[in-house]
């Protein structure tokens, strides 16, 4: 498997190599360019020079414009290319990262939360993915799904005030109020005028 | 031994429960106040005057405060001791890697970090710091090891993707180098260190 992994590495390489050599300084001046109108806010013109020697196979390309699609508010384009990029370097979680910001701004929030689910299984133990799938089950009022994830992000940063908050809250309204009423105490030791975790507080009182 | 574990998690917020009295809620307090004002002294009397070793979120503190006094071996007691209290959390471990490196102590600096990519193998800053680490060891095929995961995941962040050239160039693997030195070139047309390797890789 991780012979095949090289191979695959290898290949890509290769490609890239030929690409690079034949193209690098019209992409060199291409991304210089783009670099200079998105500086400006001409966005629009960012993404031509980018177009006008786009090739579907190269990676920074792909997320080049997703980016200022992105920027551009042409989030379903943003998508797009950032999914190319995915596709192209699969174990890439900061194309997925990436990807979020369009999803979130056209409120997908499945496609959002399947997102969230492809960075974890290329990152595990990223907190900030572990606590935003806990926000989005929270919301949904689905808390044993949250408990599960904000458990794993407090486990590995048990001080993290977020997830101190949101752990305490979903303890709350899955009834274990021990636990919520231990947990918005803890967040009173580092915000002692807290008003979330004072009000959590007041309602197990 | 699920239960047991549940058992004994109940028992340690008990514990945890009955140490949050007033005292203790002012302490932080104080102790968060005085910081603020860089009193790092006084902070940690505002802690010394409630510590209870077996407290995660004290030991942290301390840990913390004599970090900013400069209290570097101190700090590091505090901050074993916050491990030990929890040993899958890494927060205490990135803290512990502060004082370490204050003090250039870089074999306990590495197996704090290696201890991290026990818990948290994917974390890409701590592989790309371990990276960093054996790179200046000279040990470059450890180092393309930590490199390439940090990379994989993500294949545009600047010092991952500069470091990794820099290593296989001295691996002498000068085409793969050449290619992540110009992908740098892509974003920073100017950079020194992508302009010096390239040159190099050229030769």
């Amino acid at each position: 498997m991780e012979f095949l992994k090289k191979i695959v590495v290898a290949a890509c390489l290769f490609f890239s190599s030929q690409s690079f050599a034949q193209d690098s300084k019209e992409l060199q001046t291409a991304f210089s360019k783009s670099y200079a109108y998105e500086a400006k806010y001409q966005y629009e013109e960012a993404i031509k020079v980018m177009k006008d020697l786009y090739s579907e196979k190269s990676y920074p390309i792909n997320i080049r414009l997703g980016w200022l699609n992105y920027i551009n508010k042409n989030y379903g384009s943003a998508i797009v290319y950032y999914q190319k990029a995915s596709s192209i370097m699969p174990s890439s979680a900061e194309a997925l990262w990436a990807m979020l910001s369009p999803q979130i701004a056209l409120e997908k929030w499945v496609d959002v939360e399947k997102t969230y689910f492809s960075i974890l299984k290329l990152e595990p133990r990223n907190a900030s993915a572990l606590y935003k799938l806990g926000l989005i089950y929270y919301y949904r009022k689905n808390y044993t799904s949250a408990k599960k994830y904000f458990d794993v992000a407090l486990n590995l940063y048990p001080l993290d005030y977020n997830t101190l908050l949101m752990s305490a809250w979903t303890n709350y309204f899955l009834g274990n109020l021990n636990e919520a009423k231990i947990l918005f105490n803890r967040v009173l030791l580092l915000y002692q005028t807290d008003a979330s975790a004072l009000e959590g507080l007041s309602l197990i009182k | 031994m699920k239960n047991f574990k549940k058992i004994a998690l109940v028992f340690c917020l008990l514990l945890s429960l009955n140490s949050y009295g007033q005292e203790t809620k002012d302490a932080y307090a104080n102790s968060f106040i005085l910081e603020s004002k860089f009193m790092y002294s006084e902070a940690i009397k505002s802690m010394n005057d409630i510590y209870s070793e077996k407290s995660y979120f004290m030991n942290v503190r301390l840990g913390w405060l004599y970090y900013l006094k400069k209290e570097y071996v101190t700090s590091i007691s505090y901050y074993k001791k916050a491990v030990q209290l929890n040993p899958k959390a890494t927060e205490p471990l990135w803290g512990i890697a502060l004082p370490q490196i204050a003090l250039e102590q870089w074999v306990d600096v590495e197996n704090t970090y290696l201890t991290i990519v026990r818990l948290d193998p994917k974390n890409s800053l701590v592989n790309y710091r371990l990276g960093v680490n054996y790179y200046y060891k000279k040990n470059y095929v450890e180092a393309l090891k930590y490199f390439d995961v940090s990379l994989t995941l993500y294949p545009s962040d600047y010092d991952a993707m500069n470091m990794t050239a820099w290593t296989n160039y001295f691996l002498g693997k000068k085409e793969e180098a050449k290619i992540l030195f110009t992908r740098i070139l892509l974003m920073y047309q100017t950079d020194a260190s992508a302009l010096e390797g390239l040159a190099l890789c050229n030769k």
